[in-house]
């Protein structure tokens, strides 16, 4: 990290985090296919990049719409040479070529990437939960290799701990996104509990297996699959493990279901406002969600109107769904902010990392003289009258022993470099200018 | 008195905050605003305890006692209601409820038990106020489930989901603290009214009365009756169940204050 440099120079090797990466928003489709590989693959490129000396610790993040490589380098333009040639080689794209689909950052620039990557601020859909633990899969892998060691560990547990600070406090990934998650809130809020609910899906389509899967999420739901063909009404029954009917019996089938999703390719309303107003009737006013995502309507929309019935259209909910990715963009701004503030707490961390070891090593040593020097005292004291401690005898052997060695250590110094920076360190250290 | 003084600022502080986290949507705020809840009623509990002891029977009888303790009886239902279902939002209506009442319970008019009217001098007269008191309170938290419910359903109907949508509980929690709400409230209710007209006959000589506050109490009653009629028999739900509480509530407060201020009745005592 540039950081370094000032402070390092001529003590030991300038280190550089390198990352390369592309994403859904710099490589098109048919790349990402090419690049985007298994697990295995993840190690394979971990395990190359660890066979290059001149890297010390590496990672590899590969999902369907990013691959991310990191490495920890001496050579800065090398290192990021060789992540590109790796990545294009991958990607069967001609050495030379990679320019414009793959970004390169190093540096801090390279952390707050990465935070932002495993804040899902980076993702297709802003806040969609899956990175995080893909983010995590990605690591333990990179600890199984071998490639992750002090600094990794650090970088990749510090973004784990920004995602859970943007989740907890930013709103970006509180409300649905999908029509399917979206269909599962607003059930959430019209019965509090989704547990043994029965579902009736209308129609085999894969928008309502999609709402229904969301639905079901964890709730041990009835499912029941009506459909004009009886194999599609029994592939979705089977899925869900559910019944299949026939649309003939919707009506019957209407007494029991607490939410409807329909998305049936029909001409004419397949529920209609006098066969709910039945079923409200049969189901004493038991409350009714109704989801009506095909096109044309399957339910009739004046149902809508009947006091315990819930319609929602397709429009409905594609507009609440705009709603929320507003707000989503909105808590970014939110979310960045807090990136930023854990960007510079990692390199605070990294700083003053080596500076830890040598604050504790001294101060065990000054307590070590104070405490040696203070029982000779006691020790010395028992012989003489009153017990009492010659204090300006110990503070004197305190302040020699202390003093010693640095003096010594700065004699020598002097000697051989001249009155250098040595001198202006103990000088600004004790702020002895200051007095 | 220092008890009552700490009491009022625990509520003070819970409706606020309650408040506070309607405003900001925040339901941790909510959360804690029902601890600081739960301690106004522990105190109150123990300050009711403590007039009791002083008074050697249960501070109920005067018209600002039993706000008092109706409040405190609604404080209680709500921390139950929120402590079994997800309905702590709730508070937002419960916890200014109840620091109103208190607040109207701590004009200084106490009555001293010594010359109370010989109609209250009963154990019969005292588990009248206590179960219509207790009553009434569940009534008052179904009130406000259901005006929570008429929001928040008025909010699904016009596809509103936005962020109070989402703060508010769902719909299905809120029907059923109102009706355990109603059929508590509804029995207690109707206990202390069947103890109250025995006491009547007891003491009066006849049970019923043409009152002004025996004709608007038995008109609540007889709403609340339909209430729950319909809603165990036809399985009265949402809207219409909703505005009937509210209508048969409103009722209920006018029959409460009513006495003795917006008319005359012989139903008074002090």
């Amino acid at each position: 990290m540039e950081f370094f440099l000032e402070r390092f120079i001529g003590f030991r090797d300038m280190i550089h985090l390198v990352l390369v990466g592309m994403n859904h928003r710099t490589a098109s489709v048919a790349l990402r296919e090419r690049l985007a590989c298994s697990a295995g693959g993840e190690l394979a490129m971990t395990a190359e990049l660890l066979r290059n000396h001149d890297i010390r610790e590496a990672f590899a993040l590969s999902t369907c719409n990013r691959v991310e490589l990191l490495a920890l380098a001496r050579d800065l333009s090398g290192t990021e040479r060789l992540l590109r040639e790796m990545l294009g080689a991958g990607a069967d794209l001609p050495p030379g070529k990679s320019g414009d689909c793959f970004y390169s950052y190093s540096g801090r620039e390279a952390v707050r990437h990465l935070f932002r990557v495993t804040a899902s601020l980076d993702s297709m859909v802003m806040g969609e939960p899956q990175i995080l633990g893909q983010v995590k899969e990605a690591y333990r892998r990179s600890l199984e290799a071998g490639a992750a060691g002090l600094f990794i560990n650090k970088l990749l547990h510090h973004s784990f701990r920004t995602a859970k600070r943007v989740r907890s406090e930013t709103a970006i990934a509180a409300n649905a996104v999908s029509v399917g998650s979206m269909a599962a809130d607003l059930a959430k809020k019209i019965f509090g509990s989704l547990r043994k609910r029965t579902i009736l899906i209308i129609g085999a389509g894969e928008m309502s297996e999609l709402a229904a899967k969301h639905l079901m999420n964890g709730c041990e739901g009835r499912v029941v699959a009506a459909n004009r063909s009886a194999e599609g009404a029994l592939r979705i029954a089977e899925i869900f493990g559910g019944v299949a009917v026939g649309l003939d019996g919707i009506e019957n089938a209407l007494n029991d279901a607490d939410i409807v999703i329909s998305s049936a390719g029909a001409s004419e309303f397949l529920i209609t406002k006098a066969m709910v107003e039945r079923a409200v009737r049969r189901r004493k006013n038991r409350l009714l969600f109704l989801i009506d995502i095909a096109v044309p309507r399957n339910i009739e929309p004046a149902a809508g109107s009947i006091d315990t019935v819930y319609l929602y259209n397709i429009d409905d909910l594609q507009e609440i769904v705009d709603q929320n990715l507003c707000t989503r963009k909105e808590e970014a701004l939110a979310a960045e902010a807090i990136i930023e503030e854990e960007v510079q707490s990692f390199e605070k961390w990294y700083k003053t990392r080596d500076v830890v070891p040598t604050i504790a090593a001294l101060r065990t040593k000054v307590e070590a003289v104070v405490r040696e020097e203070l029982m000779t005292a006691l020790a010395d004291s028992h012989g003489r009258p009153g017990s009492s401690i010659d204090v300006e005898a110990l503070s004197r052997t305190i302040t020699n022993k202390m003093l010693h060695e640095p003096i010594v250590g700065m004699k020598e110094e002097c000697f051989d470099n001249g009155a250098t920076y040595l001198t202006a360190a103990v000088r600004r250290l004790f702020r002895l200018d200051n007095e | 008195m220092i008890l009552f003084a700490t009491v009022m600022v625990f509520y003070l502080v819970a409706a606020l905050g309650h408040l506070l986290s309607l405003a900001v949507k925040r339901i941790t705020l909510a959360r804690a605003s029902s601890w600081v809840l739960l301690a106004a009623a522990a105190f109150h509990g123990l300050f009711i305890a403590v007039r009791w002891i002083e008074f050697g029977a249960p501070p109920v009888v005067s018209v600002y006692d039993s706000l008092g303790f109706l409040s405190w009886a609604v404080t209680a239902i709500y921390l139950f209601a929120q402590w079994r279902t997800q309905t702590t939002v709730l508070g937002a209506v419960a916890a200014p409820a109840a620091f109103g009442m208190i607040m109207i319970s701590s004009w200084p008019t106490t009555v001293d038990v010594g010359v109370l009217s010989f109609a209250l001098k009963s154990g019969w007269a005292v588990a009248h106020i206590v179960c219509t008191l207790a009553g009434e309170a569940f009534l008052c938290m179904a009130c406000c489930a259901a005006i929570v419910y008429l929001i928040q359903d008025r909010l699904l109907k016009r596809k509103r989901l936005n962020a109070l949508s989402r703060y508010l509980p769902s719909l299905g929690d809120l029907d059923r603290v109102l009706h355990v709400c109603i059929v508590s409230g509804f029995t207690l209710f109707t206990l202390g009214i069947f103890l109250g007209l025995l006491r009547a006959r007891a003491v009066w000589g006849a049970a019923w009365h043409w009152d002004p506050k025996f004709i608007i109490v038995f008109v609540s009653w007889f709403f609340f009756a339909l209430l729950l009629h319909q809603r165990l028999a036809l399985g009265w739900k949402g809207k219409k169940s909703a505005v009937l509480t509210v209508v048969a509530f409103v009722v209920l407060i006018f029959a409460f204050f009513g006495d003795g201020i917006l008319f005359g009745t012989i139903h008074r005592f002090s």
